[in-house]
Protein backbone atom coordinates (compact mmCIF):
# COMPACT_ATOMS: atom_id res chain seq x y z
CA UNK A 1 0.00 0.00 0.00
CA UNK A 2 2.97 2.12 0.20
CA UNK A 3 3.45 1.60 -3.40
CA UNK A 4 0.09 4.03 -3.76
CA UNK A 5 1.10 6.60 -1.71
CA UNK A 6 4.07 7.16 -3.39
CA UNK A 7 2.30 6.92 -6.42
CA UNK A 8 -0.14 9.38 -5.54
CA UNK A 9 2.85 11.36 -4.24
CA UNK A 10 4.24 11.49 -7.42
CA UNK A 11 0.78 12.52 -9.38
CA UNK A 12 1.15 15.74 -7.15
CA UNK A 13 5.07 16.42 -8.39
CA UNK A 14 4.88 19.73 -9.27
CA UNK A 15 1.83 20.88 -8.19
CA UNK A 16 0.82 23.55 -5.65
CA UNK A 17 0.80 22.63 -2.33
CA UNK A 18 -2.49 24.11 -1.53
CA UNK A 19 -5.05 23.22 1.13
CA UNK A 20 -7.52 22.03 -1.10
CA UNK A 21 -4.68 20.00 -3.18
CA UNK A 22 -3.67 18.10 0.02
CA UNK A 23 -7.83 17.39 0.78
CA UNK A 24 -8.00 16.28 -3.09
CA UNK A 25 -4.46 14.09 -2.53
CA UNK A 26 -6.12 12.13 0.17
CA UNK A 27 -9.29 11.34 -1.12
CA UNK A 28 -7.28 10.36 -4.28
CA UNK A 29 -5.35 8.07 -2.20
CA UNK A 30 -8.26 6.82 -0.36
CA UNK A 31 -10.28 5.77 -3.73
CA UNK A 32 -7.20 4.16 -5.26
CA UNK A 33 -6.91 1.99 -1.90
CA UNK A 34 -10.30 0.92 -2.60
CA UNK A 35 -10.27 0.03 -5.94
CA UNK A 36 -6.58 -1.50 -5.17
CA UNK A 37 -8.24 -3.67 -2.78
CA UNK A 38 -11.34 -4.52 -4.83
CA UNK A 39 -9.32 -5.92 -7.74
CA UNK A 40 -7.81 -8.02 -5.42
CA UNK A 41 -10.71 -9.10 -4.13
CA UNK A 42 -11.32 -10.38 -7.76
CA UNK A 43 -8.78 -12.70 -7.24
CA UNK A 44 -5.68 -10.27 -9.42
CA UNK A 45 -2.49 -10.62 -8.06
CA UNK A 46 -0.90 -7.89 -6.37
CA UNK A 47 1.30 -6.77 -9.36
CA UNK A 48 -1.50 -6.97 -11.70
CA UNK A 49 -3.88 -4.83 -8.96
CA UNK A 50 -1.18 -2.60 -8.46
CA UNK A 51 -0.52 -1.75 -12.24
CA UNK A 52 -4.37 -1.32 -13.13
CA UNK A 53 -4.87 0.40 -10.11
CA UNK A 54 -2.06 2.74 -11.36
CA UNK A 55 -3.33 2.88 -14.59
CA UNK A 56 -7.05 4.01 -13.82
CA UNK A 57 -5.48 7.12 -13.13
CA UNK A 58 -2.58 8.29 -14.63
CA UNK A 59 -2.38 11.74 -14.29
CA UNK A 60 -3.95 14.87 -12.58
CA UNK A 61 -3.28 17.62 -15.14
CA UNK A 62 -7.01 17.94 -16.23
CA UNK A 63 -8.19 18.09 -12.76
CA UNK A 64 -6.54 20.81 -11.53
CA UNK A 65 -7.57 23.62 -13.78
CA UNK A 66 -10.55 25.28 -12.92
CA UNK A 67 -13.27 25.33 -15.65
CA UNK A 68 -11.42 23.63 -18.34
CA UNK A 69 -12.76 20.49 -17.75
CA UNK A 70 -15.83 18.41 -19.05
CA UNK A 71 -18.24 20.89 -18.95
CA UNK A 72 -16.08 23.38 -21.16
CA UNK A 73 -15.40 20.28 -23.34
CA UNK A 74 -19.27 19.65 -23.66
CA UNK A 75 -19.58 23.13 -24.47
CA UNK A 76 -17.39 22.83 -27.21
CA UNK A 77 -18.25 19.66 -28.17
CA UNK A 78 -20.72 20.91 -29.65
CA UNK A 79 -19.21 21.12 -32.95
CA UNK A 80 -18.55 17.72 -33.10
CA UNK A 81 -21.16 15.76 -33.03
CA UNK A 82 -19.37 12.43 -33.31
CA UNK A 83 -22.44 10.24 -32.00
CA UNK A 84 -24.17 10.75 -35.57
CA UNK A 85 -23.73 6.65 -35.81
CA UNK A 86 -23.32 5.36 -32.55
CA UNK A 87 -27.13 4.30 -30.85
CA UNK A 88 -27.67 6.00 -27.64
CA UNK A 89 -28.55 3.33 -25.97
CA UNK A 90 -31.88 2.93 -24.92
CA UNK A 91 -33.95 5.52 -26.50
CA UNK A 92 -37.49 5.01 -27.91
CA UNK A 93 -37.31 5.70 -31.41
CA UNK A 94 -41.05 7.38 -31.34
CA UNK A 95 -41.12 10.61 -30.26
CA UNK A 96 -43.81 11.74 -28.51
CA UNK A 97 -45.40 14.98 -30.96
CA UNK A 98 -46.13 17.65 -27.93
CA UNK A 99 -44.40 20.28 -26.89
CA UNK A 100 -42.69 21.79 -29.90
CA UNK A 101 -39.66 22.60 -28.81
CA UNK A 102 -39.66 26.04 -30.60
CA UNK A 103 -40.02 27.73 -27.07
CA UNK A 104 -36.81 26.27 -25.97
CA UNK A 105 -34.32 27.97 -25.61
CA UNK A 106 -31.88 25.11 -25.40
CA UNK A 107 -32.81 24.85 -29.21
CA UNK A 108 -30.60 27.26 -31.00
CA UNK A 109 -27.62 25.10 -30.05
CA UNK A 110 -25.92 22.18 -31.11
CA UNK A 111 -28.19 19.15 -30.31
CA UNK A 112 -25.94 17.89 -27.05
CA UNK A 113 -27.13 17.09 -24.02
CA UNK A 114 -27.09 20.41 -22.02
CA UNK A 115 -24.27 20.62 -19.51
CA UNK A 116 -24.87 21.51 -16.07
CA UNK A 117 -21.85 23.65 -16.12
CA UNK A 118 -23.22 25.58 -19.13
CA UNK A 119 -25.93 26.98 -16.60
CA UNK A 120 -23.81 28.16 -14.69
CA UNK A 121 -20.48 29.55 -16.18
CA UNK A 122 -19.22 31.57 -13.53
CA UNK A 123 -19.06 29.02 -10.66
CA UNK A 124 -15.61 27.53 -11.80
CA UNK A 125 -14.31 30.57 -12.67
CA UNK A 126 -15.08 31.90 -8.90
CA UNK A 127 -12.75 28.96 -7.52
CA UNK A 128 -9.24 30.58 -8.92
CA UNK A 129 -10.16 34.11 -7.11
CA UNK A 130 -11.11 32.72 -3.91
CA UNK A 131 -7.83 30.02 -3.64
CA UNK A 132 -5.05 32.68 -4.60
CA UNK A 133 -4.62 34.27 -0.99
CA UNK A 134 -4.42 30.59 0.29
CA UNK A 135 -2.08 29.81 -2.22
CA UNK A 136 0.28 33.25 -2.11
CA UNK A 137 0.20 32.26 1.45
CA UNK A 138 1.54 28.56 1.29
CA UNK A 139 4.24 29.67 -1.09
CA UNK A 140 5.36 32.46 1.18
CA UNK A 141 5.18 30.35 3.82
CA UNK A 142 7.69 27.41 1.66
CA UNK A 143 9.83 30.52 1.38
CA UNK A 144 10.52 31.20 5.02
CA UNK A 145 10.75 28.14 5.87
CA UNK A 146 13.77 27.68 2.92
CA UNK A 147 15.15 30.93 4.04
CA UNK A 148 15.21 29.46 7.60
CA UNK A 149 17.01 26.31 6.52
CA UNK A 150 19.45 28.18 4.12
CA UNK A 151 20.01 30.49 7.46
CA UNK A 152 20.61 27.34 9.75
CA UNK A 153 23.46 25.63 7.00
CA UNK A 154 25.27 28.94 6.34
CA UNK A 155 25.73 28.88 10.19
CA UNK A 156 27.14 25.96 10.07
CA UNK A 157 29.46 26.29 6.68
CA UNK A 158 29.98 29.95 7.67
CA UNK A 159 33.92 29.44 7.71
CA UNK A 160 34.25 28.17 4.63
CA UNK A 161 32.27 30.12 2.78
CA UNK A 162 33.60 33.72 3.76
CA UNK A 163 37.04 32.10 4.08
CA UNK A 164 37.97 33.62 7.18
CA UNK A 165 41.27 33.54 8.83
CA UNK A 166 42.86 31.16 10.94
CA UNK A 167 44.44 30.64 14.19
CA UNK A 168 43.80 33.04 16.71
CA UNK A 169 42.82 36.30 15.13
CA UNK A 170 39.84 38.08 14.60
CA UNK A 171 39.32 40.06 11.87
CA UNK A 172 37.38 43.06 13.67
CA UNK A 173 38.28 46.18 11.15
CA UNK A 174 35.63 47.89 9.13
CA UNK A 175 32.95 48.22 11.73
CA UNK A 176 30.39 49.48 9.89
CA UNK A 177 26.74 50.14 11.86
CA UNK A 178 25.86 49.17 15.51
CA UNK A 179 28.66 47.43 16.29
CA UNK A 180 28.05 44.21 14.06
CA UNK A 181 31.00 43.74 12.02
CA UNK A 182 30.56 42.40 8.85
CA UNK A 183 33.66 40.37 8.53
CA UNK A 184 33.95 36.71 9.30
CA UNK A 185 36.52 34.47 11.24
CA UNK A 186 37.46 31.43 12.07
CA UNK A 187 39.64 31.60 15.49
CA UNK A 188 41.18 28.46 16.71
CA UNK A 189 42.68 28.75 20.51
CA UNK A 190 42.92 27.52 23.86
CA UNK A 191 39.31 28.35 24.22
CA UNK A 192 38.59 25.70 21.47
CA UNK A 193 36.83 26.52 18.07
CA UNK A 194 34.68 29.49 16.98
CA UNK A 195 32.95 30.21 13.94
CA UNK A 196 31.60 33.66 13.61
CA UNK A 197 29.68 35.31 10.68
CA UNK A 198 30.27 39.05 11.84
CA UNK A 199 26.72 39.59 11.82
CA UNK A 200 26.05 38.29 15.19
CA UNK A 201 25.88 34.82 14.93
CA UNK A 202 28.29 32.26 15.89
CA UNK A 203 29.04 28.72 16.70
CA UNK A 204 31.26 27.94 19.28
CA UNK A 205 33.40 25.14 20.11
CA UNK A 206 35.44 24.37 23.27
CA UNK A 207 35.72 23.35 26.89
CA UNK A 208 32.32 24.56 27.76
CA UNK A 209 30.15 22.72 25.41
CA UNK A 210 29.15 23.76 21.99
CA UNK A 211 27.75 27.15 21.92
CA UNK A 212 25.74 28.90 19.60
CA UNK A 213 24.85 32.63 18.84
CA UNK A 214 22.28 33.00 16.78
CA UNK A 215 22.02 36.53 14.29
CA UNK A 216 18.40 36.66 15.42
CA UNK A 217 19.07 36.80 18.68
CA UNK A 218 18.82 39.68 21.48
CA UNK A 219 21.24 39.19 23.36
CA UNK A 220 24.28 37.82 21.23
CA UNK A 221 28.41 38.49 21.35
CA UNK A 222 29.52 40.69 18.32
CA UNK A 223 32.43 39.31 16.14
CA UNK A 224 34.93 41.50 19.09
CA UNK A 225 33.61 39.07 21.81
CA UNK A 226 31.27 41.91 22.99
CA UNK A 227 28.39 41.47 24.74
CA UNK A 228 25.30 43.06 23.00
CA UNK A 229 21.77 43.37 23.63
CA UNK A 230 20.01 44.39 20.76
CA UNK A 231 22.00 46.20 19.74
CA UNK A 232 23.43 47.84 22.64
CA UNK A 233 26.60 46.85 24.38
CA UNK A 234 25.09 45.21 27.19
CA UNK A 235 26.10 46.53 30.69
CA UNK A 236 27.50 44.72 33.71
CA UNK A 237 24.10 43.66 34.71
CA UNK A 238 23.35 41.93 31.55
CA UNK A 239 26.94 40.80 31.83
CA UNK A 240 26.06 39.37 34.88
CA UNK A 241 22.99 37.61 33.87
CA UNK A 242 24.89 36.39 30.82
CA UNK A 243 27.57 35.07 32.71
CA UNK A 244 25.81 33.31 35.93
CA UNK A 245 26.87 30.16 36.13
CA UNK A 246 24.77 27.07 37.15
CA UNK A 247 27.20 26.09 39.14
CA UNK A 248 26.92 28.84 41.46
CA UNK A 249 22.59 28.11 41.68
CA UNK A 250 23.43 24.21 42.35
CA UNK A 251 24.51 24.16 45.62
CA UNK A 252 20.71 25.69 46.48
CA UNK A 253 18.96 23.05 43.87
CA UNK A 254 16.57 20.77 46.15
CA UNK A 255 15.61 23.36 48.68
CA UNK A 256 12.00 24.32 49.76
CA UNK A 257 10.76 27.69 51.20
CA UNK A 258 10.66 26.92 54.53
CA UNK A 259 15.07 26.91 54.22
CA UNK A 260 14.67 30.79 54.49
CA UNK A 261 17.85 31.22 55.20
CA UNK A 262 18.88 29.54 52.20
CA UNK A 263 16.68 30.90 49.58
CA UNK A 264 17.36 34.62 50.91
CA UNK A 265 21.55 33.43 50.34
CA UNK A 266 20.35 32.45 47.09
CA UNK A 267 18.64 35.29 46.09
CA UNK A 268 21.51 37.68 47.19
CA UNK A 269 23.80 35.61 44.99
CA UNK A 270 21.91 36.19 41.93
CA UNK A 271 21.89 39.55 39.49
CA UNK A 272 20.58 42.42 40.98
CA UNK A 273 21.18 40.56 44.09
CA UNK A 274 23.01 43.78 45.79
CA UNK A 275 20.04 45.55 46.09
CA UNK A 276 17.65 43.31 47.50
CA UNK A 277 16.08 44.77 50.30
CA UNK A 278 13.75 41.87 51.26
CA UNK A 279 13.07 38.16 50.88
CA UNK A 280 9.89 36.96 52.15
CA UNK A 281 9.24 33.29 52.46
CA UNK A 282 6.18 33.16 54.72
CA UNK A 283 3.26 34.30 51.78
CA UNK A 284 0.49 32.14 51.02
CA UNK A 285 1.51 28.83 49.84
CA UNK A 286 4.42 28.64 47.18
CA UNK A 287 4.49 32.39 46.87
CA UNK A 288 8.15 33.97 47.10
CA UNK A 289 8.75 37.95 47.94
CA UNK A 290 11.71 39.85 46.59
CA UNK A 291 11.76 43.36 46.87
CA UNK A 292 14.82 45.27 44.75
CA UNK A 293 15.35 48.78 46.03
CA UNK A 294 17.57 51.24 44.73
CA UNK A 295 18.42 49.75 41.47
CA UNK A 296 20.96 51.85 39.80
CA UNK A 297 19.24 54.08 37.46
CA UNK A 298 22.32 53.24 34.88
CA UNK A 299 21.28 50.11 34.31
CA UNK A 300 19.38 49.43 30.90
CA UNK A 301 15.83 48.83 31.19
CA UNK A 302 16.22 45.71 29.24
CA UNK A 303 19.26 44.18 31.28
CA UNK A 304 17.14 44.94 34.92
CA UNK A 305 14.14 42.74 32.58
CA UNK A 306 16.89 39.93 31.77
CA UNK A 307 18.30 39.88 35.14
CA UNK A 308 14.44 39.70 36.23
CA UNK A 309 13.86 36.72 34.44
CA UNK A 310 16.81 35.00 34.70
CA UNK A 311 16.57 35.06 38.58
CA UNK A 312 13.03 33.67 38.87
CA UNK A 313 13.99 31.03 36.61
CA UNK A 314 17.06 30.20 38.48
CA UNK A 315 14.94 30.35 41.83
CA UNK A 316 12.20 27.91 40.40
CA UNK A 317 14.52 25.86 39.04
CA UNK A 318 16.14 25.68 43.04
CA UNK A 319 13.73 25.93 45.01
CA UNK A 320 11.06 23.15 43.98
CA UNK A 321 7.99 24.47 45.69
CA UNK A 322 8.01 27.89 44.91
CA UNK A 323 4.85 28.43 42.80
CA UNK A 324 5.07 32.56 42.15
CA UNK A 325 7.50 34.93 42.42
CA UNK A 326 6.37 38.24 43.55
CA UNK A 327 8.80 41.01 42.75
CA UNK A 328 8.47 44.71 43.85
CA UNK A 329 11.07 47.08 42.36
CA UNK A 330 12.16 50.39 42.19
CA UNK A 331 15.11 52.75 40.85
CA UNK A 332 17.40 55.12 42.49
CA UNK A 333 15.56 58.16 41.86
CA UNK A 334 12.62 57.43 43.38
CA UNK A 335 11.66 54.91 45.77
CA UNK A 336 8.10 55.45 45.82
CA UNK A 337 7.75 54.46 42.06
CA UNK A 338 7.64 50.80 42.19
CA UNK A 339 7.23 47.92 39.65
CA UNK A 340 5.39 45.08 40.61
CA UNK A 341 5.57 41.68 38.98
CA UNK A 342 4.28 38.65 39.48
CA UNK A 343 5.91 35.34 38.17
CA UNK A 344 3.57 32.50 37.89
CA UNK A 345 5.48 29.01 37.40
CA UNK A 346 3.06 27.88 35.04
CA UNK A 347 4.05 30.96 33.14
CA UNK A 348 7.53 30.22 33.00
CA UNK A 349 7.25 27.04 32.50
CA UNK A 350 5.05 27.23 29.46
CA UNK A 351 7.19 30.19 28.35
CA UNK A 352 10.45 28.32 28.52
CA UNK A 353 9.09 24.87 26.92
CA UNK A 354 10.37 23.06 30.04
CA UNK A 355 10.03 22.16 33.78
CA UNK A 356 12.09 24.27 35.90
CA UNK A 357 13.29 22.07 38.15
CA UNK A 358 16.77 20.82 39.95
CA UNK A 359 17.36 18.66 36.62
CA UNK A 360 18.18 22.31 34.88
CA UNK A 361 20.63 23.41 37.06
CA UNK A 362 23.48 21.96 35.01
CA UNK A 363 25.46 23.05 31.42
CA UNK A 364 22.67 21.74 29.34
CA UNK A 365 19.56 23.23 31.60
CA UNK A 366 21.70 26.84 31.56
CA UNK A 367 21.88 26.67 27.98
CA UNK A 368 18.23 25.45 26.82
CA UNK A 369 17.18 28.76 29.80
CA UNK A 370 19.78 31.01 28.19
CA UNK A 371 20.25 30.59 24.73
CA UNK A 372 17.45 28.64 23.60
CA UNK A 373 14.98 30.65 25.18
CA UNK A 374 16.35 34.11 27.13
CA UNK A 375 18.74 35.47 24.27
CA UNK A 376 15.83 34.76 21.87
CA UNK A 377 14.31 38.09 20.06
CA UNK A 378 11.75 39.15 22.69
CA UNK A 379 11.68 36.23 24.98
CA UNK A 380 12.38 38.08 28.11
CA UNK A 381 10.31 40.91 26.66
CA UNK A 382 7.26 38.86 26.72
CA UNK A 383 7.85 36.89 30.09
CA UNK A 384 7.95 40.35 31.54
CA UNK A 385 5.05 41.58 30.10
CA UNK A 386 2.94 38.42 31.52
CA UNK A 387 4.32 39.35 34.63
CA UNK A 388 3.52 42.79 35.03
CA UNK A 389 0.94 43.53 37.71
CA UNK A 390 -0.46 46.97 37.84
CA UNK B 1 -15.12 -3.02 -21.09
CA UNK B 2 -13.66 0.00 -22.31
CA UNK B 3 -16.77 2.97 -23.49
CA UNK B 4 -15.63 4.12 -27.06
CA UNK B 5 -14.26 7.67 -26.71
CA UNK B 6 -17.59 8.59 -28.65
CA UNK B 7 -20.17 7.54 -26.28
CA UNK B 8 -18.30 9.59 -23.49
CA UNK B 9 -18.54 12.47 -25.41
CA UNK B 10 -21.97 12.36 -25.55
CA UNK B 11 -22.32 11.13 -22.09
CA UNK B 12 -20.24 13.87 -20.50
CA UNK B 13 -22.56 16.54 -20.69
CA UNK B 14 -24.49 14.58 -17.75
CA UNK B 15 -21.90 13.15 -15.27
CA UNK B 16 -23.12 15.45 -12.65
CA UNK B 17 -26.58 14.00 -13.48
CA UNK B 18 -25.17 10.97 -12.94
CA UNK B 19 -23.55 11.29 -10.04
CA UNK B 20 -26.26 13.02 -8.24
CA UNK B 21 -28.82 10.13 -8.91
CA UNK B 22 -25.89 7.78 -7.81
CA UNK B 23 -26.12 9.51 -4.43
CA UNK B 24 -29.88 9.32 -4.19
CA UNK B 25 -29.13 5.73 -3.47
CA UNK B 26 -27.28 6.66 -0.51
CA UNK B 27 -24.10 8.75 0.63
CA UNK B 28 -21.31 6.94 -1.11
CA UNK B 29 -17.05 7.84 -1.80
CA UNK B 30 -15.24 8.09 -4.98
CA UNK B 31 -14.64 4.72 -6.38
CA UNK B 32 -17.85 3.57 -4.88
CA UNK B 33 -19.69 5.46 -6.84
CA UNK B 34 -18.01 5.10 -10.29
CA UNK B 35 -18.40 1.21 -9.49
CA UNK B 36 -22.13 1.95 -9.22
CA UNK B 37 -22.03 3.34 -12.56
CA UNK B 38 -20.17 0.86 -14.17
CA UNK B 39 -22.60 -1.71 -12.91
CA UNK B 40 -25.51 0.52 -13.18
CA UNK B 41 -24.75 0.89 -17.46
CA UNK B 42 -24.55 -3.20 -17.30
CA UNK B 43 -20.63 -1.81 -18.15
CA UNK B 44 -21.22 0.13 -21.25
CA UNK B 45 -19.98 2.94 -19.69
CA UNK B 46 -16.94 3.34 -17.22
CA UNK B 47 -16.74 6.80 -16.02
CA UNK B 48 -13.03 8.44 -15.87
CA UNK B 49 -11.72 8.56 -12.01
CA UNK B 50 -10.57 12.00 -13.03
CA UNK B 51 -13.89 12.98 -14.33
CA UNK B 52 -15.51 12.31 -11.60
CA UNK B 53 -13.00 14.35 -9.32
CA UNK B 54 -13.63 17.26 -11.67
CA UNK B 55 -17.34 16.69 -10.98
CA UNK B 56 -17.96 16.81 -7.67
CA UNK B 57 -15.38 19.31 -7.20
CA UNK B 58 -18.41 21.32 -9.35
CA UNK B 59 -21.06 20.07 -7.78
CA UNK B 60 -19.81 20.92 -4.01
CA UNK B 61 -19.27 24.01 -5.41
CA UNK B 62 -22.79 24.85 -6.89
CA UNK B 63 -24.09 23.58 -3.15
CA UNK B 64 -25.53 20.44 -4.73
CA UNK B 65 -23.35 17.81 -2.89
CA UNK B 66 -21.76 17.81 1.18
CA UNK B 67 -18.57 16.11 1.59
CA UNK B 68 -17.03 14.85 4.95
CA UNK B 69 -14.39 12.53 5.59
CA UNK B 70 -15.33 8.74 7.01
CA UNK B 71 -13.52 7.47 9.66
CA UNK B 72 -12.08 4.44 8.54
CA UNK B 73 -10.29 2.62 11.13
CA UNK B 74 -7.86 1.06 9.04
CA UNK B 75 -6.69 2.11 5.25
CA UNK B 76 -6.98 5.47 4.11
CA UNK B 77 -9.79 7.53 4.86
CA UNK B 78 -12.63 8.28 2.42
CA UNK B 79 -14.03 11.31 1.37
CA UNK B 80 -17.92 10.69 1.30
CA UNK B 81 -20.79 12.56 -0.63
CA UNK B 82 -24.37 13.63 -0.02
CA UNK B 83 -26.94 14.80 -1.97
CA UNK B 84 -28.04 18.03 -0.86
CA UNK B 85 -31.96 19.08 -1.32
CA UNK B 86 -31.19 21.71 -3.83
CA UNK B 87 -29.33 18.69 -5.31
CA UNK B 88 -32.16 16.86 -5.40
CA UNK B 89 -33.58 19.54 -6.78
CA UNK B 90 -31.35 19.50 -10.04
CA UNK B 91 -31.17 16.42 -10.24
CA UNK B 92 -35.00 16.39 -11.28
CA UNK B 93 -34.63 19.39 -13.32
CA UNK B 94 -31.68 17.96 -15.14
CA UNK B 95 -33.53 14.88 -16.12
CA UNK B 96 -36.25 16.60 -17.59
CA UNK B 97 -33.82 18.25 -19.75
CA UNK B 98 -32.54 15.61 -20.44
CA UNK B 99 -35.34 13.97 -21.92
CA UNK B 100 -36.05 17.01 -23.97
CA UNK B 101 -33.07 16.79 -25.40
CA UNK B 102 -33.54 13.72 -26.04
CA UNK B 103 -36.68 14.00 -28.05
CA UNK B 104 -34.92 16.75 -30.06
CA UNK B 105 -32.49 14.61 -30.85
CA UNK B 106 -34.41 11.42 -31.63
CA UNK B 107 -36.61 13.73 -33.67
CA UNK B 108 -33.57 14.74 -36.00
CA UNK B 109 -31.30 11.82 -36.19
CA UNK B 110 -33.79 9.44 -36.35
CA UNK B 111 -35.99 10.75 -39.20
CA UNK B 112 -32.67 11.31 -40.93
CA UNK B 113 -32.09 7.24 -40.73
CA UNK B 114 -35.44 6.68 -42.55
CA UNK B 115 -36.73 5.50 -38.82
CA UNK B 116 -40.05 5.30 -37.65
CA UNK B 117 -41.71 8.20 -38.98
Amino acid sequence: MNELRMYVERLFEGKMLTAENIELKEEIYGNLTARYEDYLAQGLSEAEALARTKASMTSIDDMLDEGADDAGAAATADATPAGTAAETTQIPPVAPTQQMPAAAPGVQQAPTPPSYAAATPSQPAAQPRKKWPIVVGIVAGVLVLLALIAFGMSLLFVGATTGGTTQGQNQAQSSTDGGRSDDASITFDKDGLKLDDGKGSSVEIGSSGIHLESGEDEIYLDADGNLRIDGDIADELLTAVVNDPYSDVSSYAGMALADTSQVDELVRSLPMGEWVSQVDTTGNAGALGISYEAVPERYDGDSVDAALVYDVAAIMCAVSDVDEVQVRLSESDDPYDEEHYVFTRQMMEEMFGVTLNADLVSEDGWNTLKVKNMYRNDFIEHVVDRAEWD
Amino acid sequence: MATRDAVSDLIRGNIDAIILCTLLDGDNYGYEILKEIAETSGGEYEMKEQSLYTSLKRLEGQGFVESYWGNETQGARRKYYRITKSGTVELTEAIDRWIRVRNIIDRLLIRQDGGAR
